[in-house]
Protein backbone atom coordinates (compact mmCIF):
# COMPACT_ATOMS: atom_id res chain seq x y z
CA UNK A 1 0.00 0.00 0.00
CA UNK A 2 2.87 2.53 0.63
CA UNK A 3 4.37 1.39 -2.45
CA UNK A 4 1.68 2.29 -4.51
CA UNK A 5 0.67 5.64 -2.53
CA UNK A 6 4.68 6.53 -3.47
CA UNK A 7 4.26 5.58 -6.65
CA UNK A 8 0.84 7.34 -7.25
CA UNK A 9 1.82 10.13 -5.53
CA UNK A 10 3.72 11.37 -8.41
CA UNK A 11 0.87 10.72 -11.06
CA UNK A 12 1.16 11.76 -14.29
CA UNK A 13 1.39 15.13 -13.95
CA UNK A 14 1.29 17.62 -17.13
CA UNK A 15 2.57 20.75 -17.54
CA UNK A 16 -0.80 23.27 -18.27
CA UNK A 17 -2.15 26.76 -16.62
CA UNK A 18 -4.66 24.79 -15.12
CA UNK A 19 -5.13 21.08 -14.37
CA UNK A 20 -7.71 19.21 -13.33
CA UNK A 21 -7.45 16.47 -10.67
CA UNK A 22 -10.05 13.75 -12.28
CA UNK A 23 -9.54 15.45 -16.07
CA UNK A 24 -7.16 18.06 -17.76
CA UNK A 25 -7.40 19.02 -22.04
CA UNK A 26 -5.80 22.52 -22.09
CA UNK A 27 -4.21 24.37 -24.72
CA UNK A 28 -2.12 27.41 -24.04
CA UNK A 29 -0.13 29.55 -25.38
CA UNK A 30 3.63 28.54 -25.11
CA UNK A 31 5.63 31.66 -27.13
CA UNK A 32 5.52 34.19 -29.25
CA UNK A 33 7.83 35.93 -31.49
CA UNK A 34 7.65 39.43 -33.95
CA UNK A 35 7.99 37.27 -36.87
CA UNK A 36 5.67 37.32 -39.30
CA UNK A 37 3.13 35.02 -41.42
CA UNK A 38 3.52 31.18 -41.15
CA UNK A 39 2.40 28.29 -43.05
CA UNK A 40 4.02 25.16 -41.79
CA UNK A 41 3.32 23.48 -38.43
CA UNK A 42 5.61 21.10 -36.53
CA UNK A 43 4.53 18.96 -33.58
CA UNK A 44 6.09 16.88 -31.16
CA UNK A 45 4.79 14.98 -28.16
CA UNK A 46 5.86 13.46 -25.01
CA UNK A 47 3.23 11.11 -22.74
CA UNK A 48 3.25 9.71 -19.28
CA UNK A 49 1.69 6.32 -18.04
CA UNK A 50 0.72 6.18 -14.28
CA UNK A 51 3.56 8.54 -13.80
CA UNK A 52 6.35 5.77 -14.01
CA UNK A 53 7.44 6.24 -17.65
CA UNK A 54 7.57 9.05 -19.43
CA UNK A 55 8.80 9.28 -23.73
CA UNK A 56 8.92 11.31 -26.27
CA UNK A 57 10.23 14.33 -27.20
CA UNK A 58 8.57 17.15 -27.04
CA UNK A 59 10.91 20.04 -27.78
CA UNK A 60 10.66 22.91 -29.65
CA UNK A 61 13.89 21.58 -32.38
CA UNK A 62 11.73 18.31 -32.48
CA UNK A 63 8.71 20.07 -34.01
CA UNK A 64 10.86 22.90 -35.94
CA UNK A 65 12.10 19.83 -37.85
CA UNK A 66 9.53 17.44 -38.39
CA UNK A 67 7.97 20.60 -40.58
CA UNK A 68 11.26 22.17 -41.92
CA UNK A 69 10.62 25.80 -39.81
CA UNK A 70 13.03 27.43 -39.57
CA UNK A 71 11.30 31.02 -38.68
CA UNK A 72 8.95 30.53 -35.48
CA UNK A 73 6.15 33.05 -35.36
CA UNK A 74 4.37 31.32 -32.32
CA UNK A 75 4.28 28.07 -30.13
CA UNK A 76 1.30 26.66 -28.79
CA UNK A 77 1.08 23.90 -26.07
CA UNK A 78 -1.82 21.29 -25.67
CA UNK A 79 -1.81 19.00 -22.22
CA UNK A 80 -3.58 15.91 -21.68
CA UNK A 81 -4.10 13.98 -18.76
CA UNK A 82 -6.53 11.23 -17.84
CA UNK A 83 -7.24 10.66 -13.98
CA UNK A 84 -3.26 11.33 -13.44
CA UNK A 85 -3.06 7.86 -15.08
CA UNK A 86 -2.13 8.55 -18.38
CA UNK A 87 -0.57 12.08 -19.43
CA UNK A 88 0.31 13.70 -22.94
CA UNK A 89 2.40 16.87 -23.60
CA UNK A 90 2.28 18.43 -27.10
CA UNK A 91 3.65 21.72 -28.81
CA UNK A 92 2.33 22.82 -32.06
CA UNK A 93 5.20 25.16 -33.77
CA UNK A 94 4.02 27.42 -36.31
CA UNK A 95 6.45 29.29 -38.63
CA UNK A 96 8.02 29.84 -42.00
CA UNK B 1 -21.14 8.39 14.03
CA UNK B 2 -18.28 9.19 12.13
CA UNK B 3 -17.16 5.55 11.18
CA UNK B 4 -20.33 4.91 9.82
CA UNK B 5 -20.21 8.73 7.95
CA UNK B 6 -17.15 7.45 6.34
CA UNK B 7 -18.28 4.03 5.74
CA UNK B 8 -21.62 5.73 3.63
CA UNK B 9 -18.97 7.97 1.70
CA UNK B 10 -16.87 5.17 -0.02
CA UNK B 11 -19.42 3.44 -2.13
CA UNK B 12 -20.88 7.05 -2.78
CA UNK B 13 -16.91 8.16 -3.66
CA UNK B 14 -16.68 4.63 -5.68
CA UNK B 15 -20.19 5.12 -7.47
CA UNK B 16 -19.20 8.62 -8.47
CA UNK B 17 -16.00 7.21 -9.96
CA UNK B 18 -17.63 4.86 -12.32
CA UNK B 19 -20.23 6.87 -13.39
CA UNK B 20 -17.11 9.71 -14.87
CA UNK B 21 -15.32 6.55 -15.69
CA UNK B 22 -18.59 5.54 -17.58
CA UNK B 23 -19.22 8.83 -18.62
CA UNK B 24 -16.01 9.07 -20.66
CA UNK B 25 -15.69 5.54 -21.80
CA UNK B 26 -19.52 6.55 -23.30
CA UNK B 27 -17.92 10.23 -24.94
CA UNK B 28 -15.19 8.09 -26.56
CA UNK B 29 -17.12 5.56 -27.71
CA UNK B 30 -19.94 7.88 -29.72
CA UNK B 31 -18.48 10.93 -30.49
CA UNK B 32 -16.04 11.42 -32.74
CA UNK B 33 -14.01 13.87 -31.40
CA UNK B 34 -12.29 15.71 -34.25
CA UNK B 35 -10.92 18.89 -32.07
CA UNK B 36 -8.23 16.17 -30.42
CA UNK B 37 -7.54 15.25 -34.36
CA UNK B 38 -6.47 19.25 -35.16
CA UNK B 39 -5.24 22.40 -34.61
CA UNK B 40 -6.06 26.00 -36.19
CA UNK B 41 -4.76 28.96 -35.96
CA UNK B 42 -6.08 32.31 -37.23
CA UNK B 43 -3.02 34.58 -38.78
CA UNK B 44 -3.24 37.75 -40.50
CA UNK B 45 -2.92 35.98 -44.27
CA UNK B 46 -5.26 33.52 -43.41
CA UNK B 47 -6.66 30.75 -41.31
CA UNK B 48 -4.06 27.61 -40.73
CA UNK B 49 -5.16 24.10 -40.02
CA UNK B 50 -2.42 21.09 -38.85
CA UNK B 51 -4.27 17.68 -38.92
CA UNK B 52 -2.04 15.92 -36.15
CA UNK B 53 0.00 12.86 -37.32
CA UNK B 54 -2.09 9.78 -38.02
CA UNK B 55 -0.48 6.30 -38.76
CA UNK B 56 -1.68 3.07 -40.32
CA UNK B 57 -0.56 2.90 -43.94
CA UNK B 58 2.02 0.40 -44.17
CA UNK B 59 4.24 -2.30 -45.81
CA UNK B 60 5.18 -5.40 -43.62
CA UNK B 61 7.21 -3.54 -40.78
CA UNK B 62 7.39 -0.45 -42.78
CA UNK B 63 5.32 2.32 -41.28
CA UNK B 64 4.60 5.80 -42.84
CA UNK B 65 3.18 8.23 -40.27
CA UNK B 66 1.94 11.28 -42.28
CA UNK B 67 -0.01 15.30 -40.64
CA UNK B 68 -1.80 18.08 -43.11
CA UNK B 69 -0.77 21.47 -42.92
CA UNK B 70 -3.31 23.41 -44.93
CA UNK B 71 -3.79 27.23 -45.28
CA UNK B 72 -7.44 28.91 -46.39
CA UNK B 73 -5.55 31.56 -48.49
CA UNK B 74 -3.08 29.14 -50.67
CA UNK B 75 -6.04 26.54 -50.83
CA UNK B 76 -3.13 23.55 -50.96
CA UNK B 77 -2.17 20.99 -49.32
CA UNK B 78 1.08 20.10 -47.49
CA UNK B 79 1.40 16.58 -46.95
CA UNK B 80 4.44 15.97 -44.40
CA UNK B 81 4.88 12.18 -44.21
CA UNK B 82 7.54 9.85 -42.03
CA UNK B 83 8.19 6.72 -43.69
CA UNK B 84 10.20 3.86 -42.03
CA UNK B 85 12.35 1.28 -44.16
CA UNK B 86 15.24 -0.79 -43.08
CA UNK B 87 16.27 -0.21 -47.22
CA UNK B 88 18.30 2.76 -48.44
CA UNK B 89 15.72 5.26 -50.66
CA UNK B 90 16.07 8.21 -52.56
CA UNK B 91 12.36 8.86 -52.33
CA UNK B 92 11.09 11.76 -55.03
CA UNK B 93 7.62 11.41 -55.13
CA UNK B 94 4.39 9.94 -53.10
CA UNK B 95 1.33 8.67 -55.54
CA UNK B 96 -2.34 8.80 -54.10
CA UNK B 97 -4.57 6.43 -55.79
CA UNK B 98 -7.64 7.58 -56.34
CA UNK B 99 -9.70 4.83 -57.88
CA UNK B 100 -8.30 4.39 -61.77
CA UNK B 101 -6.42 7.81 -61.48
CA UNK B 102 -2.70 8.30 -59.63
CA UNK B 103 -1.89 11.40 -58.41
CA UNK B 104 1.73 11.96 -58.44
CA UNK B 105 3.32 14.45 -55.68
CA UNK B 106 7.13 15.44 -55.73
CA UNK B 107 8.14 14.99 -52.66
CA UNK B 108 10.58 17.15 -50.75
CA UNK B 109 13.18 15.71 -48.27
CA UNK B 110 13.43 18.12 -45.08
CA UNK B 111 15.83 15.19 -43.64
CA UNK B 112 16.95 11.49 -42.86
CA UNK B 113 17.27 10.43 -39.73
CA UNK B 114 17.88 6.57 -38.18
CA UNK B 115 15.62 5.09 -36.37
CA UNK B 116 16.33 2.13 -34.03
CA UNK B 117 17.62 -0.57 -36.89
CA UNK B 118 15.34 1.60 -39.88
CA UNK B 119 16.01 4.36 -41.82
CA UNK B 120 13.55 7.28 -40.63
CA UNK B 121 12.33 9.17 -44.11
CA UNK B 122 10.82 12.54 -43.73
CA UNK B 123 9.46 14.67 -46.57
CA UNK B 124 6.46 16.58 -47.88
CA UNK B 125 4.40 16.79 -50.71
CA UNK B 126 2.21 19.64 -51.67
CA UNK B 127 -1.45 18.58 -53.43
CA UNK B 128 -4.27 20.21 -54.37
CA UNK B 129 -7.55 20.32 -51.45
CA UNK B 130 -9.80 18.89 -53.89
CA UNK B 131 -6.99 15.89 -54.82
CA UNK B 132 -6.71 15.07 -51.04
CA UNK B 133 -10.23 15.08 -50.47
CA UNK B 134 -11.31 12.76 -53.17
CA UNK B 135 -8.55 10.23 -51.46
CA UNK B 136 -10.16 10.16 -48.08
CA UNK B 137 -13.64 10.24 -49.75
CA UNK B 138 -12.84 7.03 -51.23
CA UNK B 139 -15.13 4.21 -49.10
CA UNK B 140 -12.50 1.36 -49.66
CA UNK B 141 -8.76 1.63 -48.14
CA UNK B 142 -6.52 3.47 -51.11
CA UNK B 143 -3.16 2.74 -51.22
CA UNK B 144 0.07 5.42 -51.13
CA UNK B 145 2.96 4.45 -53.08
CA UNK B 146 5.99 5.81 -51.89
CA UNK B 147 8.42 6.14 -55.28
CA UNK B 148 12.11 6.04 -54.86
CA UNK B 149 14.43 6.52 -57.60
CA UNK B 150 14.74 2.69 -58.07
CA UNK B 151 11.70 1.23 -56.63
CA UNK B 152 8.35 1.96 -55.80
CA UNK B 153 6.80 0.85 -52.05
CA UNK B 154 3.11 0.30 -51.86
CA UNK B 155 1.46 1.10 -48.47
CA UNK B 156 -1.84 -0.06 -47.54
CA UNK B 157 -4.12 0.48 -44.41
CA UNK B 158 -6.70 -1.63 -42.78
CA UNK B 159 -10.57 -1.31 -43.25
CA UNK B 160 -11.25 -0.35 -39.56
CA UNK B 161 -8.31 2.03 -39.66
CA UNK B 162 -9.66 3.28 -43.09
CA UNK B 163 -12.87 3.87 -41.68
CA UNK B 164 -11.75 5.60 -38.45
CA UNK B 165 -9.27 7.87 -39.97
CA UNK B 166 -11.13 8.71 -42.91
CA UNK B 167 -14.13 9.72 -41.32
CA UNK B 168 -12.13 12.48 -38.93
CA UNK B 169 -10.35 13.74 -41.77
CA UNK B 170 -13.32 14.06 -43.93
CA UNK B 171 -14.89 15.99 -40.97
CA UNK B 172 -12.26 18.26 -40.73
CA UNK B 173 -12.40 18.77 -44.54
CA UNK B 174 -16.02 19.88 -44.16
CA UNK B 175 -15.34 22.30 -41.36
CA UNK B 176 -12.19 23.94 -43.57
CA UNK B 177 -15.25 24.52 -46.31
CA UNK B 178 -17.74 26.04 -44.11
CA UNK B 179 -15.40 28.66 -42.79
Amino acid sequence: MLVLVAVMSSCAMVSSPVMGTLYTDVKSPFAVTSNSGASKVGSAEATCILGILATGDASITAATKKAGITKIHHIDQHATSILGLFSKYEIFVYGE
Amino acid sequence: MVNNQTKAGVPLALLLFSFLLFAFSVENLFAQKISKCFVSSDLPDGRLYFIKPMKGFANGGNDLVFDITYKSKKDSIVFTFTYFDKKELDIDSLLFALGNKIVCCPAKKLYVDVSKSKWEYRYSANLLFSDLSAFFDQENPPKLVVAAHKEHVELHIKNKMWEKQSSIVRKIFKLIKYN
